[in-house]
């Protein structure tokens, strides 16, 4: 787990204002996260992880505090198309077929038509939707339109994927099959991975590395490192150490909410 | 609607139009409100020439200035989407500028243009402009928060975001106000030509009201339906093999 740090967030926080009503979100917060890590965080509804995800892609600016990703600006790595983004929701572009939606990205960055698809029907083919090209996002499925939105955010290449509650909404088994695959699709590619949850053993399942939030402000409340072997299986989750994991980060979890909720 | 039910209510219409032949095969005098409808198509089919070359004109005004007027539509609703603040201003003018009435409107612009095509386009325009700016700003500002930072996160330029993302969210909102937009810009047409033309649809209305010519006037009346329908219908068309992916183009079917 050593080499260098691929984000680092010094002292991150963020207050909404909303009219003359102000509420902060995120507490001083800061954290590294390795190269090539897959890391989560994990918490109660309104701590802020999502917050904080959208703040370390630049998606929205913090209110103080710095992130640097491969020692540069958020502001930088984005505009060098360093970050892909799941968001919670597949938000697919709904008159554009599965590939032309894996091609967006890249059309937008002027890639060349025969390359652009060529490299979006091998990113379909990744996430096992090979035969699915041609359809409209209207015509996929839940779990489909999420693997049409993770090949998409994989498209450029980037050096750090972001991942928002991909999967919310599907049902256990089909959460399960898509950790599956995520899992397979992050040892092909390596790509630092920040992922946010709720779901305890998706994040044992999926992480290396797991940051618990809580809430009244948002921060992080503990770290906890992941030990497991991969690939990990349905079978590692009935391990005694992934169960072990399990009942430590639920533990930890449990005095999140707590805390908040005095 | 059921097979039964269509069928009665095609059988209601033509119980109607029955009881409105033999009434007006009774009672209708000249210059009374209600000729039969034999005689409304009859009188139709004898004034063929003159009211066909009449409505082409009147075609040709309305169609120009539905072209002028979703031109405007869509310039004015792209400068308020760019500049917010300007645009509050320019989209208040244009409200102003719409809720004039036409009927007042119309004899200053056919006085400054000409009872020539100019002012009648103009009139046609300015009735077809607003719905087209009213639906794509709205339909701009209601695109999906998390598009526009899908394109944030691209760093695509304003430009592309709106080209590819933005505008065909919009295109379903625009063919909504073309329907509204083409059978308008027919109407302000014609109210165009009552106040002043050489030729048209709406200057045949007008002799024919003056002249108490009732069947003319019912046949005037439904060539110029059949006008505002069919521009309603080619909008319906267009606007369904446009956005086939939009749930308005899909019937029952998913």
């Amino acid at each position: 787990m050593a080499g260098t740090d691929a984000i680092r967030a010094d002292a991150v926080s963020k207050t909404f204002t909303i009219g003359k009503e102000s509420f902060q979100a995120l507490g001083e917060v800061s954290l590294e996260i390795p190269e090539r890590t897959f890391a989560t965080f994990i918490g109660p509804s309104g701590c802020g992880k999502s917050t904080l995800l959208r703040i370390l892609a630049d998606v929205i600016a913090p209110t103080s505090g710095e992130v640097s990703v491969f020692g540069r600006s958020a502001a930088q790595a984005r505009e060098e198309r360093d970050f892909g983004f799941v968001f919670q929701d597949p938000v697919l572009l709904p008159w554009r077929s599965a590939l032309a939606n894996v091609e967006l990205p890249m059309q937008l960055n002027g890639i060349d038509k025969a390359e652009r698809r060529a490299r979006a029907l091998e990113l379909l083919d990744l996430v096992g939707l090979q035969g699915f090209e041609k359809a409209l996002p209207a015509k996929l499925s839940g779990g489909m339109a999420r693997r049409v939105a993770i090949a998409r955010a994989l498209t450029l290449g980037p050096r750090v994927l972001f991942l928002d509650e991909p999967f919310n909404g599907l049902d256990e088994i089909r959460r399960q099959n898509m950790n599956a695959e995520l899992q397979r699709i992050w040892l092909e590619t390596r790509t630092t991975t920040v992922l946010v949850t709720h779901n305890v053993s998706e994040a044992v399942f999926l992480s290396d590395r797991v940051f618990v939030m809580g809430r009244n402000p948002g921060r992080i409340m503990a770290q906890l490192e992941i030990d497991l072997p991969r690939p990990r299986t349905i079978e590692t989750m009935t391990s005694p150490e992934f169960v072990e994991y399990d009942r430590e980060l639920t533990a930890l979890l449990r005095t999140a909410y707590e805390d908040a909720e005095p | 609607m059921s097979r039964r039910a269509r069928l009665a209510v095609a059988s209601f219409y033509v119980l109607l139009l029955g009881a409105w032949e033999v009434y007006g095969r009774l009672a209708y005098e000249p210059g009374k409100l209600l000729p039969p409808p034999t005689t409304i198509l009859r009188t139709l089919w004898e004034m063929r020439d003159a009211y066909l070359r009449d409505a082409w004109v009147t075609v040709q005004e309305a169609g120009l200035g539905l072209l002028v007027g979703v031109v405007l539509g869509l310039g004015i609703a792209l400068l308020v989407d760019r500049f917010a603040r300007m645009g509050e201003g320019i989209y208040r003018l244009a409200l102003v500028l719409y809720s004039v009435p036409l009927i007042a409107l119309a004899p200053a612009l056919v006085s400054a243009l000409g009872i020539g095509l100019r002012s009648k386009v103009a009139i046609a325009a300015l009735a077809a402009f607003f719905p087209v700016v009213v639906n794509v700003t709205t339909a701009l500002r209601s695109v999906d928060r998390r598009v526009l930072e899908l394109g944030r996160l691209l760093s695509v330029g304003r430009w592309r975001t709106l080209r590819f993302m933005r505008m065909p969210y919009a295109l379903p909102a625009l063919f909504a106000a073309l329907k509204i937009a083409g059978p308008a810009a027919v109407i302000a047409a014609m109210i165009a030509e009552w106040v002043g033309a050489e030729r048209g649809l709406g200057l045949a209305l007008l002799y024919a009201m003056f002249g108490f010519q009732l069947p003319n006037l019912w046949a005037i009346l439904l060539l110029s339906t059949l006008m505002t329908g069919f521009a309603f219908a080619v909008f319906e068309v267009l606007g369904r093999v446009a956005t086939p992916w939009h749930a308005s183009a899909q019937r029952g079917e998913r």
